[in-house]
């Protein structure tokens, strides 16, 4: 029993060394950091440099100033742009950060934006950074500014005051309007890793109408990682219509008595794309179901008809087709697989796939696309008639 | 002469195999580079294989009962042989301890503080399961259950938080990688995580025998296979094609949980759960080394060997490889030789040699 004792109290002693020395260990050694020696990073644009190869401007917020800005007593700016420039990435970013007083904190960041030279150029190289850093996270949006990326983050903000929050608050809000698609790095990692479905990322530019703030013009498409061409918001929406990502958002049809403009909100979206090889050519049927409710009626047309009601939606299958057309045609021209063919036969058709897919670029823009839209109108809004005098 | 006093139940036992395969998770990188979006059923496969395993150990330790690996093998081998043996099956699990030990520096060195260096991980790992090894295995057995019940708990909220990122079309081309690929992939999974089970061999002898052995080490490898395959599940659909390049994937799916801008970075997740694993690995096989080393040697106790060896783990540790890629050719390299030998076939061959004895013994007393 002695000896067990003996043992006990040794035990002690260790647990309370242990313990004394978790201290160290607990405030997180050598990387311990705190609040107030850590610069946030809330935004990074990506641009050619004019005198080196790459230049970067990176948003960093103002802790101190938050709170004023935020309480709308003055019209401030929550952070503050570094710029640097020079032949790597790594090394630029590492110049910026040595500019300021504080060590940059990454994983906060919100966006990343390229210039679309560099975009155009091909971003693989300053992809990778990205991926590879510790403190950079694959839920950063990706963006592409028409002009210099560095003028995104000089924007003017909607709310708030720090543009790299604004502009993220921006992107998250999209799905409610379903025209611009919207795309992360781990998004846009898994198209670039594709043997060809091809990497999209939305356009952004400076609005000058209103206020200077950013705003969504299109879509970028990648051919690899450069920029090739890209989509406006009526191809965007088909590209959004084929891939599952349209969630819900208005669109405007041709009344019954195609005299003016009915508007339908659509609710919910689904898509499937079904792969066919007859013979030596690839079909792809694209079926979508579609639910949508009357949200305007612009002419005072009668709608409660069965009639009405068919003509309606063979109307705004019209406007899902020519969306999905138009965003088909431009991709095809361009050899850029943006709806991911090759890999849902690659998913689905294995066999064949590895016979078709060395000559995948001579084959995609001949691909026969067949659409099945099965949309249906579901209410009328909190009116079954339009404002207009009964006779 | 009894070095350990200890017993452990059934649900300790159970847990502590159980935590020890799924701690393998840096295989699971590996086989998905080989298998792509067959990567669980690899695993699967793997699982499958190593039933069979599990058969070969059950087998072999019910031969001996009470007895351990070392203990048994001067009885099948002879005196020197026998040591011979031990020698290398001691040499396996050392290795093992330390790649265990240094592999949990190295995620913590690259994922959450990479400012601080690797040592101070190696050293606080080995720290504790030193001073778990000299509790016994007992103790071992106790934390190992509530470790292990934190581990499934682990798995199943992080499968749940993300089955909104989940695209199940990512498991698809249903095998259509080549058969060597698969084979590689699949040898991988039986030798690394469910091979090191080996060191098994040493802890069953302690098992109290309450039920019976052979249904509770099935149990234990199922339950451990279930967890890798949902493990290499979740890994393919949440990450599809980008899940290769992680050099921790099962990190990079954690990382991309995010529910409604307030559940995200959960990375801490990852770390207490690794943290758990690589104790419950790093203390069995330490304490397998210590106690298979005493029992070598004939010593009174293990004990004093715990520390000096505690030392030896943090120095082999910090020098078994430079590079960190290194490590991953070698569980490459060294699985379908290696592990295969010394987990799998060296049983087998004591199995076929403690039963042939066997024979011949009861052959003799009928004459």
């Amino acid at each position: 029993m002695k000896k067990r004792k003996s043992g006990l109290g040794r035990g002690c002693i260790g647990l309370a060394i242990l313990a004394a020395g978790s201290i160290f260990f607990l405030a997180g050694c050598w990387d311990s950091r705190e609040l107030n020696s850590l610069a946030i990073v809330s935004g990074i644009a990506i641009d050619s440099g004019e005198n080196e190869a790459v230049r970067v401007a990176i948003q960093v917020i103002k802790p101190t100033d938050e709170k004023t800005a935020d309480s709308g007593s003055k019209e401030g700016n929550g952070a503050f742009i570094i710029t640097a420039e020079g032949p790597s990435l790594a090394g630029t970013i590492q110049k910026a950060d040595a500019k300021i007083s504080r060590t940059m904190f990454f994983s906060h960041n919100n966006l990343l934006v390229f210039g679309q030279a560099v975009a155009e150029a091909g971003m693989r190289k300053y992809f990778d950074y990205f991926l590879r850093d510790n403190e950079n996270r694959r839920l950063v949006w990706l963006l592409i500014a028409r002009d210099r990326a560095e003028n995104i983050l000089n924007a003017n903000m909607n709310f708030g005051s720090v543009s790299g929050a604004d502009i993220y608050d921006l992107l998250e809000n999209q799905k409610n309007y379903s025209q611009s698609v919207t795309v992360n790095v781990q998004d846009f990692l898994s198209r670039l890793l594709s043997e060809t479905s091809a990497p999209l990322a939305p356009i952004v530019e400076i609005d000058q109408t209103n206020n200077k703030i950013v705003d969504i013009v299109g879509t970028a498409i990648f051919d690899g990682d450069r920029m090739v061409g890209e989509l406006d918001i009526e191809q965007t929406r088909g590209c959004l219509w084929v891939n599952g990502t349209f969630g819900q958002g208005n669109m405007d049809v041709l009344s019954p008595d195609r005299q003016g403009i009915v508007s339908l909100h659509v609710k919910r979206a689904k898509s499937e794309i079904i792969p066919e090889i007859v013979e030596d050519t690839v079909r792809m049927t694209i079926r979508i179901e579609a639910e949508a409710y009357i949200s305007s009626d612009e002419v005072s047309a009668e709608l409660l008809s069965t009639i009405a009601r068919e003509t309606l939606e063979k109307n705004q299958r019209e406007v899902i087709e020519k969306e999905i057309r138009s965003a088909l045609k431009t991709a095809q021209e361009l050899k850029t697989d943006i709806f991911g063919f090759g890999d849902q036969l690659y998913k689905y058709q294995p066999q064949e796939w590895k016979k078709i897919k060395q000559n995948w670029r001579e084959i995609f823009p001949r691909i026969q696309v067949a659409l099945k839209i099965e949309n249906k109108l579901r209410r009328t809004g909190t009116t079954v008639q339009p404002p207009v005098k009964l006779k | 002469m009894q070095l350990e006093k200890g017993k452990l139940s059934y649900a300790q036992l159970t847990a502590l195999i159980t935590g020890y395969i799924s701690s393998q998770v840096l295989a699971l990188g590996l086989i998905s580079v080989y298998a792509g979006p067959n990567a669980w059923l690899a695993v699967l496969t793997g699982m499958m294989v190593s039933f069979f395993f599990a058969w070969v150990y059950v087998t072999l330790a019910r031969q001996f009962p009470g007895k351990t690996l070392v203990e048994f093998n001067d009885i099948l081998y002879g005196p020197y042989l026998g040591k011979g043996i031990s020698a290398l099956y001691l040499l396996f699990f050392f290795q093992l301890t330390s790649y265990n030990m240094r592999d949990y520096g190295e995620f913590f060195g690259h994922i959450l503080m990479t400012q601080t260096p690797v040592a101070v991980f190696v050293i606080v790992s080995v720290l504790l399961a030193a001073i778990a090894v000299r509790y016994g295995i007992e103790t071992i057995g106790r934390v190992g259950i509530i470790l292990v019940g934190s581990i499934i708990l682990y798995y199943v909220t992080v499968f749940l938080l993300l089955l909104k990122e989940m695209d199940w079309s990512n498991l698809l081309p249903f095998f259509s990688i080549p058969v060597k690929d698969f084979y590689t992939a699949s040898t991988i999974a039986a030798t690394v995580p469910f091979g090191e089970a080996v060191a098994f061999l040493m802890i069953i002898p302690f098992y109290n025998q309450r039920r019976p052995l052979k249904g509770l080490v099935m149990k234990a490898f199922g339950l451990a296979g279930c967890l890798l395959v949902v493990s290499a599940l979740r890994n393919s659909l949440v990450l599809g094609n980008t899940g290769s390049i992680a050099a921790f994937s099962f990190v990079e799916s954690v990382r991309l949980i995010h529910i409604a801008d307030f559940l995200t970075r959960l990375d801490i997740l990852v770390a207490m759960f690794f943290s758990f694993a690589a104790f419950i690995k790093g203390a069995v096989l330490f304490y397998v080394v210590v106690l298979g080393i005493s029992q070598l040697l004939r010593l009174r106790s293990y004990k004093p060997l715990t520390f000096p060896l505690a030392i030896l783990f943090v120095c082999v540790s910090m020098s078994i490889y430079d590079y960190f890629p290194e490590n991953f050719s070698m569980i490459e390299y060294r699985a379908p030789y290696y592990n295969f030998v010394i987990a799998f076939l060296l049983p087998l061959a004591s199995l076929i040699l403690a039963k042939a004895k066997q024979r011949r013994q009861a052959g003799r007393e009928n004459h």
